[in-house]
């Protein structure tokens, strides 16, 4: 039974992602990498990372590929009309990026099958144990990692931001005077 | 019968070359970017099935972290496209090449 659930989710998580090197436009790329998102969500919680399932939509799902269709929204729908993005290059570029894909997948499946002599079925303490283990063992990463949030912000405004010209140079505000 | 840890390496694995596919052949800038989303993602779900394999809830917080990094990541690197395309009215990266020698 959890066999075939594993298989299901399995599925619809590669299917998303052949969906998102595949698809001409970048908007339907993007509708398929939410469902790989959601997919592996419920991966989550099937190994026993209910808060990392729920984080996983919010911040995945919800708001970083909220941000992607807004850009892809302001940018490449009318780039993509003309065609000229999608398209598969051919020469080298191919079999180096199929070589490097199967190198990856041996790699881990080698690794992996080493692995899975270990037990593999202890319960976690859930939410519980992650709690404790971010505010406890590791605090200064947790406050290191809101630092780094905030730098993003003022990073991603100054280089968005018009140089020079305030806020006089926005176009926005121009075209409604 | 209960799914082995393996599987979800194996299936971490193939997300993530499929990520590498695309971050070599589209050349649409955003489309390489939710490729390396979905890089990301498979190492999330390598870390998080190597934490219940092991009993081990460090790799859980590792995840924390790189969803923290990725937001980050997002954001900065949507900004730098938008910058792009305002400068060179594309997001093609073959045409993107004022580094090249």
């Amino acid at each position: 039974m959890a066999m075939v659930g594993f298989l299901l989710l399995a599925g619809a998580a590669i299917a998303g992602a052949m969906g998102v090197v595949m698809q001409r436009n970048a908007l339907y790329g993007a509708l398929s990498l939410v469902g790989v998102f959601v997919a592996t969500a419920v991966l989550y919680l099937t190994l026993s990372a209910p808060f990392l399932a729920v984080l996983q939509l919010i911040v995945y799902a919800g708001a970083i590929m909220v941000l992607f269709i807004f850009v892809i929204m302001l940018i490449s729908v009318r780039y993509e009309e003309s065609g000229e993005a999608a398209g598969v290059p051919g020469g080298m570029k191919r079999y180096v990026a199929f070589g490097l894909a199967g190198l990856f997948v041996m790699l881990f499946v080698v690794l992996s099958f080493k692995m899975a002599a270990t037990p593999g079925t202890e319960e976690l303490g859930g939410i519980n144990e992650l709690g404790l283990a971010l505010y406890q063992k590791y605090m200064f990463p947790f406050e290191v990692a809101s630092i780094l949030l905030l730098v993003a912000i003022v990073g991603a405004l100054s280089i968005t931001r018009r140089h020079g010209r305030g806020l006089e140079g926005n176009v926005a505000l121009e075209e409604r005077h | 019968m209960a799914v082995s840890p393996a599987l979800y390496q194996v299936l971490a694995a193939v997300l993530f070359s499929i990520g590498v596919m695309g971050v070599l052949f589209r050349r649409n800038i955003l489309v390489i970017f939710m490729c390396v989303e979905l890089m990301l993602n498979a190492a999330n779900l390598s870390l998080i099935a190597f934490a219940r394999a092991l009993g081990n809830v460090d790799g859980q917080v590792v995840v924390f972290f790189a969803l923290a990094v990725a937001a980050a990541e997002v954001s900065v690197g949507l900004a730098i496209i938008i910058d792009l395309f305002r400068k060179k009215g594309t997001v093609d990266v073959e045409q993107v090449s004022l580094l090249k020698g």
